[in-house]
């Protein structure tokens, strides 16, 4: 007779319930943790990649604002230590070193000045995340056709004065009508120019029109007025003048070695003054004026200049006490170039905006 | 009792009850796995949309570029289901090279929006489009919708045109048959272009 097979013990039926469980909710907890994994991989790479262009495009932002305070050209290509052909060419001079991050840890970005051909350069600003993790856009900068000069009249000084009775006016329109408006009177720096501003008479206020309405006072960056005097000066065809001068100064350049009083004269090109210029009569400039110290009209003057008045660093004088009006003009200022060609800057134009990765 | 085992009877009902209970679980999974394959799929159509999205801003937005003045005619083709822009990247004065020209449009035959590189035919790039699935605003400085005569943006208009507005739409079939209304992925963008 056949024994009946009996199972004789409960032992590991929890242990197979629990495998069986156990096998069936594996699999489909694997896929939805790869699947979960999976999104969050393409979640992290699109916002990866958005976050490092907005930086790539603060990094630009920051250089098109710093070139829009200083528009020279030709700083593009020397590097933050404004010496062209040292190991720093191709970073972007900055007024102001660019934050180590931006805007917290990891990201930050870096700019570079990549020369494309003459007077052309690209500005380039990488924006930098975790690991190797990039994204790159670029603008072109081109270099103006034609020379750059900032306002009807420039002061580079730390502290100015100026007082302008009701006769006189400085216009930054120009004149040959070819730009947009210029400032009447521009200034090296902010402080400069709101230190100007909250001492500005009434009256002298009224008499500065152009760029940004009544007064008509900006912060413009420009090259040492010293320096480009100095170039100026410089021409062998250059002609030196004494303290006092009456009667015609002539055309080209003409230096005078210390102050200059100006009586009835008349004259175009540049006029170099290395002390204060003081005009007591009826005088008549077409050109540029370089005064490295203060700028006089007396009373009793009648002042015509077309062109522009660059006041150097150290003095910072502006008194207008007659008639007359100094006014912009940009085909003055080419005609100056023509002249004596590279002397005077060029202005840096954006022309293009790309991205390149 | 005591230690005398399990019986066949017994045996038979725990049988029993893990079929049930096996029963249960495959009706619990299948409801589960088809809820993932129907976010999948969601999922899948959404990002295409973003991806087809991001990539059209991209391009779009530098449409005009040259190295020396920004291109007047950086936008050829303006249509409400087609764009065409081009760029001279090298500054060689033309807009023939590669990359320089770029396009996308909507074939609606092939329900996919199609890429245009240069002056090779239009490639597919993303599928699955909706009927009207890529749609196209194109606006002036001042933010109002430039009109479009006979569907198009006029030449004289073109060079008006400051943001483009991007519609796209994705719909893909239901994983399940028993539906019939499709999945719907949608993502729009306005583009500014920095060249104008």
């Amino acid at each position: 007779m056949m024994k009946r097979a009996r199972i004789t013990s409960e032992a590991g039926n929890a242990l197979v319930t629990t495998l069986i469980v156990t096998a069936s909710v594996a699999p489909l907890g694997a896929f939805a943790l790869m699947q979960a994994r999976l999104d969050l991989l393409l979640q992290h790479n699109t916002r990866d990649a958005l976050e490092l262009f907005y930086v790539a495009e603060s990094g630009l932002e920051h250089a098109l604002a710093d070139l829009a305070r200083d528009p020279v050209f030709d700083r593009l290509l020397a590097g933050p230590d404004g010496r062209a052909g040292t190991a720093d060419d191709r970073e972007f001079p900055f007024q102001a070193p660019p934050p180590p991050v931006f805007p917290s840890a990891p990201l930050r970005y870096q700019v570079e000045v990549e020369p494309r051909s003459p007077g052309l350069v690209d500005i380039i600003a990488r924006g930098f995340g975790n690991g190797t993790a990039a994204h790159a856009v670029a603008a072109s900068v081109r270099q103006s056709a034609v020379p750059f000069v900032p306002a009807a009249v420039y002061s580079a000084a730390e502290r100015v004065t100026v007082a302008l009775n009701e006769g006189i006016g400085i216009s930054g329109f120009d004149r040959s009508g070819q730009q947009d408006p210029q400032p009447a009177l521009a200034l090296a720096t902010d402080a400069a120019t709101d230190a100007l501003r909250t001492g500005l008479d009434p009256v002298a206020a009224a008499q500065l029109r152009g760029a940004g309405g009544t007064p008509s006072i900006g912060t413009v960056s420009f090259p040492a007025v010293e320096t480009l005097a100095a170039a100026f000066a410089g021409d062998p065809s250059a002609r030196v003048i004494g303290p006092a001068i009456e009667g015609p100064i002539g055309s080209g350049a003409t230096v005078c070695p210390g102050s200059l009083e100006v009586g009835n004269a008349e004259g175009d090109g540049v006029l170099i003054v290395h002390g204060n210029l003081q005009v007591t009569g009826q005088f008549s400039f077409s050109g540029v004026l370089f005064v490295l110290g203060d700028v006089i009209f007396d009373r009793g003057s009648d002042v015509h200049i077309v062109g522009s008045i660059l006041q150097g660093s150290g003095r910072g004088q502006l008194h207008g006490l007659g008639i007359g009006t100094v006014a912009y003009d940009s085909q003055v200022v080419q005609q100056l170039d023509l002249q004596f060609p590279g002397r005077l800057p060029r202005r840096a134009l954006v022309s293009g905006w790309r991205e390149l990765s | 009792m005591g230690n005398r085992g399990t019986s066949l009877v017994e045996l038979l009902v725990g049988i029993l009850l893990l079929g049930v209970f096996a029963v249960v679980v495959h009706q619990f999974f299948r409801t589960v796995l088809h809820g993932v394959r129907v976010l999948e799929v969601a999922s899948e159509a959404q990002e295409a949309a973003r991806i087809g999205v991001q990539q059209m801003v991209r391009d779009l937005r530098g449409a005009g570029f040259s190295p020396n003045t920004p291109l007047p005619d950086g936008i050829r083709l303006a249509t409400a289901d087609a764009v065409e822009v081009q760029s001279d990247l090298n500054g060689d004065g033309d807009t023939a090279d590669a990359n320089e020209v770029v396009g996308y449009s909507l074939s609606r035959s092939a329900r996919t929006l199609m890429r245009i590189l240069g002056q090779a035919p239009p490639q597919p790039m993303i599928p699955d489009l909706a009927p009207d699935g890529l749609a196209l605003a194109y606006l002036d400085a001042d933010g109002m919708p430039l009109p479009m005569a006979n569907g198009r943006v006029d030449d004289g208009d073109r060079e008006r045109i400051r943001r483009i507005d991007v519609i796209l739409r994705i719909e893909i079939a239901h994983p399940d048959p028993a539906y019939r209304q499709p999945l719907r992925a949608l993502e729009t963008a306005t583009v500014a272009l920095r060249n104008r």
